[in-house]
């Protein structure tokens, strides 16, 4: 009967591996986007769990789980009830524009079938200032111009003439404020565009197409319908999308979630600006369509489209082509170069930048060490610029800021600079930001509007000299950059719960770097190679020696003071960074069986900035909060462990031994009694 | 009949001349002594000879003692106290008359009280020596001399008798302690710790200050009885009453030489000298080497019969029995007492209140430098013998006593119950007895000078004893706490829990606290921060700087009066001393569970050094 059960479910996975390697020895055909067809895909999962008797194993779990329900249409929403705001399209803190005279230019994505139609700005100008004017342009092309005043206001702009190109309107806004001194204006002159400034849309999203349009331009939410108990190849499937997701809309309020399969059979489909991505291994990848519906769910048939898709530059489009699936491609995705030794400003996604003023300009290069691969940091900037020879008697100088502290400072006295600016490794932290600021006296009349300019231009070929190697002690300053190029991530047990937190975590980190992110799910520990992302409760982190990783400890100053108690017998979640073996490590714990705590942890410390806000190499919350970030390393601060961990067996056994120990003293008090009190006189002699 | 009659007879006989009758007659105006035992002493006559002519002279006849002879079942029915008083044995009772031994002229108290016992019958007496009278009595009553000098204490008072190590309401305490600590410790650990740790912090303060301030007071104290060298001339020899001196002896073969020698060197009437070496029944070698040593006719032998416990207390019992002194001392085997410390014990109960009922001299050590171990035992005892017992006794402070050369009126003592064999510091125990019933204990500035350990097994051996018995002590007197209070008051009570309770205690927490101390240094760790809060933690870090200061600082003491300067820098190393005192306080610990009366023997004669003369 054993026999028989065994046999009969491997068969499912016996005949697929058998049948597409009959097709493989045949002649290519073009796969047919039939639900129960074999195809490459099957055999990839198969592969991704490690051989024929565990893939037959998966697919028989997962073909009863991971079923593709039926999609029905849903909400139908319309543009105009869904307007977008500076915020949600990357400009959390709103634009600033400086002085008398300044532009900036945002990118409006506009998805396909829409058009936006108007941009209402909040707007904050510095008070007393004199009445400016805005303009709205698209390259030399006037879409509106409007006067402003010195209180706050709100004033709308058409949209209907700006052109779209690769999804995107970008338009320039231009301020030109009144007045002769141009630099006291750009001294004390602030206008703020902020972030809840709205842009309208008309239309209606057009229907997805194919898997090459299936992520938009922007997006509200992404959904990965995961199983509660997920397969590896489901699994990898979620982490991977959320890094896709986080770099694809990278700035934006694109959420990223995982939710529970729908137990129905069917579900309804999402609306335009939101997606829903399904594990459905037995079938292609494929959009799952609704009759008349829009498109909106995309069905994931294999662990190799889910790469394809998700880690790949030109993914979608790969993914969408007929002949790919059978093509051998390297899965490698576009990864800093380490060897490289230098990475210019373009190839961390900054154009060349023209700066324009009477007095201060200053150019802000954010980045972060993740930028430049893992353990690897920039020891120099290599500035290359032009600007405009300062007039006899004027003089300006370059200040080069990192991280605030000015790092370099020279006198403007040619055209052109090719300087290289030696970056003290101390100032480097996990997300930087350099800036490069022209002083200019332009002397006599050089504050008069329309009199001499400054203007320079800091050419995309400046670059970071990167042949150092980061010093950051060990903590999540590490991360992301200790995750490049790939890194493991355990989830021990591996369930949809842990899924969401590590696609959580990913997400956010992918947030703070260009490079893409790439977890490689480990079935376990000894599958995990290299730097690892885990997630489980008290045994992992007693498993992998973390530094917290009993059931209770108590938190010290260096005073001796207890700041937090977290006992046995009460919850508590960790977030520790730390390196183990000479590999990072990032650990998500929680104990006792409420997970709760570390859900409630990472929110709290992802919100609001993410992984940008989180320092240190210690988070723990208590069932209640809040999340407290510390520096436990080298800080002062101390853990005074007071249980052993969830395989500690004195925890464990803790009241059988105290039952034992009770017994024992009662059993010692009975023999005594007779020795000690109870005492028989000697028999008489 | 009088002793002129006894001194012809004797030289009548030959059995001495007339000078050494006249050199007799001599002492006896300075003694007052009897002839016949002053003879004695002087070695002129055999024990025998004088014991035939008494016989002679009496008109009774001479016999002598053998095993057959003593009916046992005839001599029980004469009460061991009527038969100890009178020396008078009844051996024989043929139904008409009973033969009665006796060694001392028979007066009318005597045949009065037989006449009681034996009604009827014809007493029929017979002489013999004292030695065969003795030897009479332990035979006849070797029961009852085991049973008394056991549970004598016992049956006069269990509460004062270590037999019983705990009380039932002392063992019930202690399981609930046993049981709360371990659900302290289940339910809140850290806090039960932190109950535990307040406590004992101020415990170790308590104790630290006590002993400052008592061995502060003892430096500056003058109320040790002290007596010049002219308070001792003044003494008149004839006033001087018998004095018995107890050496209990057991497998020490090797010192009796020295014994017998510093009790010879004893500025005492050598006639008034009631020696009595005290033998175990195991031991033959020693009672052989005694014999040997052939000591003065002042110097009896009595061999203790077997029984459990086989401690020195028991033995000193079966002494007390048979001491005929009005005042008695013990002296260990190995003993150098100052000459003149029995006639300054003598004129210290003569000056002393009535309610002096003993009078304790120093202790000191004469191979003081033969090594660390006796450098370290020599200041602490100089502390403990110079300082502390003055301190206590000016703060009129219960003391307890040292381990020999502690001077009791015999009869008092007896009256206390002698001391208790289940205790393994009897003297301790009797000296706190002594409190309680209202008695008094002094000190004298006369020192006995000792052999001090100089091995550390040995000395552990020892030590865990005394901590043992400082334990039972403890135990016997708070039985009873507010009786104490009542009996003996409340400062007193605190003295004695301080000193008796507290040295034990102390000792069991040290190394905790050692141990502690170092993790703490060495790993910096947080874990005890908890059981450590502010004000908890500054007591013990003034316990562990000041307090370990002051008592090595008053350790440093010691080493003034006896002028042992050399002995200052070694006050230092206490901390090393005291973890020996630990080691041995928890082997006491194991002990007095196990073995609570188990006596653990001190070898001596292992010294290399000279005595202390």
């Amino acid at each position: 009967m054993t026999w028989q059960r065994q046999w009969r479910s491997r068969l499912p996975a016996t005949l697929g591996v058998l049948i597409t390697l009959a097709g493989c020895g045949g002649k290519r055909k073009t796969p047919t986007p039939v639900a129960d067809a074999p195809t490459a895909a099957a055999v990839d999962s198969a592969a991704g769990r490690g051989g024929t008797g565990a893939a037959g194993k998966g697919a028989a779990d997962t073909a009863s789980r991971e079923r593709l329900p039926v999609m029905v249409s849903g909400a139908t929403d319309t543009a105009g009830s869904s307007p977008l705001t500076l915020g949600d399209i990357g400009y959390k803190s709103g634009i600033t524009l400086l002085g008398a005279t300044d532009e900036t230019t945002i990118a409006i994505p506009v998805n396909e079938g829409l058009r936006a139609t108007e941009l209402q700005l909040h707007i904050i100008p510095t008070p007393n200032m004199p009445g400016a004017s805005l303009v709205l342009k698209q390259r030399d092309h006037v879409l509106a111009v409007r006067s402003l005043t010195d209180t706050s206001s709100r004033i709308t702009l058409p949209l209907g003439d700006a052109i779209v190109v690769d999804g995107k309107a970008t338009l320039t806004l231009g301020l030109n404020v009144p007045g002769r001194d141009a630099c006291q204006a750009q001294l004390y002159y602030r206008t703020v565009l902020t972030s809840t400034s709205q842009i309208s849309f008309s239309g209606i999203p057009a229907i997805v197409g194919g898997i090459n349009d299936f992520f938009p331009p922007w997006l509200k939410k992404v959904t990965f319908y995961l199983a509660e108990q997920p397969s590896l190849d489901a699994a990898q499937a979620a982490l991977d999308a959320s890094a896709f997701v986080a770099r694809h809309y990278r700035g934006m309020a694109t959420v990223f979630e995982v939710r529970p399969l729908p137990t129905a059979d069917s579900m309804p489909e999402p609306g335009p600006y939101e997606r829903a991505l399904l594990w459905s291994p037995s079938g292609s990848t494929m959009i799952a369509r609704a009759p008349g519906g829009r498109g909106t769910v995309l069905a994931i048939a294999a662990r190799r489209d889910a790469r394809q898709l998700f880690t790949l530059t030109d993914g979608a489009s790969l993914i969408a082509a007929a002949a790919f699936k059978a093509t051998t491609i390297d899965l490698e995705h576009n990864v800093p170069d380490n060897a490289a030794g230098a990475h210019t400003l373009a190839e961390l996604g900054f154009s060349s930048r023209t700066l324009e003023g009477s007095s201060l300009l200053v150019a802000s290069y954010p980045f972060a060490l993740a930028d430049f691969g893992n353990n690897t940091a920039p020891t120099a900037f290599r500035l290359v610029a032009r600007h405009s020879v300062l007039p006899p008697t004027g003089n300006g100088s370059l200040r080069v800021h990192l991280n605030g502290a000015l790092i370099y400072s020279r006198v403007l006295d040619h055209s052109s600079l090719d300087v290289v600016v030696p970056i003290p490794a101390h100032l480097l932290r996990r997300d930087n930001v350099i800036e490069v600021r022209f002083q200019v006296i332009l002397g006599e009349g050089g504050c008069l509007l329309g009199g001499p300019i400054f203007t320079a231009t800091i050419d995309d070929a400046s670059s970071f000299v990167t042949n150092g190697r980061t010093a950051i002690p060990p903590g999540f300053g590490r991360f992301p950059a200790a995750f490049v190029p790939n890194f493991s991530v355990l989830l021990e047990p591996r369930d949809r719960f842990r899924v969401e937190l590590a696609t959580q975590v990913i997400g956010a980190m992918q947030q703070t770097t260009r490079t893409p992110l790439a977890p490689g799910l480990a079935r376990d520990l000894a599958a995990a190679t290299g730097p690892l992302l885990a997630i489980g409760t008290t045994g992992l982190a007693n498993t992998l020696d973390a530094p917290v990783r009993t059931e209770g400890f108590r938190l010290r100053d260096r005073d001796g003071k207890v700041w937090d108690e977290f006992t046995p017998s009460a919850p508590y979640a960790a977030m520790q960074g730390w390196e183990r073996n000479g590999e990072d490590v990032l650990l998500l714990h929680h104990t006792l069986q409420n997970g709760q705590p570390l859900a409630d942890l990472v929110r709290e410390t992802l919100a609001p900035y993410g992984w940008f806000g989180v320092r240190g190499d210690l988070v723990v919350r208590g069932e209640h909060g809040p999340a407290r970030q510390l520096t436990i390393a080298n800080a002062g601060w101390r853990l005074d462990l007071t249980g052993e961990g969830a395989t500690s067996k004195l925890a464990r056994y803790r009241s059988a031994v105290f039952l034992v120990a009770a017994f024992l003293i009662m059993g010692l008090l009975l023999w005594l009694y007779p020795r000690v009190v109870r005492r028989e006189l000697d028999s008489p002699r | 009949m009088s002793s002129i009659r006894l001194g012809e007879y004797l030289v009548e006989r030959e059995l001495i001349s007339s000078q050494q009758l006249a050199s007799a007659l001599q002492q006896q105006q300075r003694t007052g002594e009897r002839l016949g035992r002053l003879l004695l002493i002087l070695g002129y006559i055999r024990r025998l000879d004088l014991a035939r002519a008494l016989a002679a002279l009496w008109g009774y006849p001479f016999l002598t003692v053998d095993d057959k002879l003593v009916d046992a079942a005839v001599a029980q029915r004469f009460p061991l106290d009527a038969t100890l008083q009178y020396r008078a044995v009844p051996v024989q009772d043929d139904g008409r008359s009973v033969i009665v031994v006796v060694a001392d002229s028979p007066g009318p108290a005597l045949l009065e009280t037989l006449d009681v016992v034996y009604p009827g019958r014809r007493m029929d007496f017979r002489v013999s020596t004292e030695w065969d009278v003795d030897r009479a009595i332990a035979l006849a009553h070797r029961r009852k001399v085991v049973d008394t000098s056991i549970y004598g204490l016992y049956f006069r008072d269990q509460a004062e008798s270590a037999f019983t190590v705990f009380t039932l309401p002392q063992y019930l305490t202690f399981a609930v302690a046993c049981f709360a600590l371990l659900a302290g410790f289940y339910f809140a650990p850290l806090q039960t710790l932190l109950v535990l740790n307040v406590p004992i912090t101020a415990f170790f303060l308590l104790v630290v200050g006590f002993r400052t301030w008592v061995g502060v007071s003892g430096a500056s104290a003058e109320t040790a009885i002290s007596l010049s060298p002219e308070d001792l001339a003044s003494i008149d020899d004839r006033a001087l009453p018998v004095y018995s001196i107890l050496v209990p002896i057991y497998r020490e073969a090797a010192v009796i030489g020295t014994l017998l020698k510093s009790l010879r060197e004893l500025d005492y009437p050598a006639d008034k000298l009631d020696i009595l070496l005290l033998f175990e029944e195991d031991d033959p070698e020693t009672l052989a080497a005694a014999k040997a040593a052939a000591p003065g006719a002042n110097v009896r032998f009595f061999v203790v019969p077997t029984g459990d416990p086989q401690t020195k207390p028991k033995a000193c019992n079966v002494g007390l029995l048979f001491a005929r002194g009005e005042y008695l001392v013990i002296y260990d085997a190995e003993d150098q007492p100052e000459p003149d410390q029995l006639k300054k014990a003598y004129l210290a109960f003569r000056r002393g209140p009535e309610a002096l009922v003993c009078v304790q001299a120093a202790l000191n050590y004469y191979n003081w430098n033969e090594n660390f171990l006796t450098r370290m035992f020599t200041l602490e005892y100089s502390f403990w013998f110079d300082y502390l017992l003055p301190g206590l006794d000016m703060l009129r402070l219960p003391i307890p006593l040292g381990g020999t050369s502690n001077h009791f009126k015999a009869q008092v003592l007896r009256d206390l119950g002698g001391w208790d064999p289940f205790n393994v510091t009897e003297d301790a125990d009797l000296g706190i007895r002594a409190a309680m019933h209202g008695y008094r204990v002094g000190i004298i500035n006369s020192t006995t000078y000792e052999e001090a350990n100089k091995e550390v097994g040995n000395w552990i051996r020892q030590r865990s004893r005394w901590i043992k018995g400082y334990m039972q002590t403890a135990l016997v007197f708070s039985r009873d706490p507010m009786g104490l209070v009542r009996r003996v008051g409340m400062r007193q009570t605190l003295g004695f829990g301080l000193l008796i309770g507290g040295t034990p205690l102390i000792f069991l927490i040290q190394p905790v606290s050692i141990v502690l101390t170092l993790v703490w240094i060495v790993t910096r760790t947080g874990l005890l921060d908890p059981i450590f809060p502010p004000i908890v933690l500054y007591l013990s870090l003034f316990n562990l700087l000041i307090g370990n200061a002051l008592a090595i600082y008053i350790n440093m003491f010691a080493v003034f009066k006896r002028r042992l300067h050399v002995l200052v820098l070694f006050a230092l190393l206490n901390p090393f001393y005291w973890i020996l005192h630990s080691i041995a306080a928890y082997k006491a610990l194991g002990q007095l569970f196990t073995r609570p009366y188990y006596w653990e023997k001190t070898t001596h004669g292992l010294t290399r050094h000279g005595t202390a003369a």
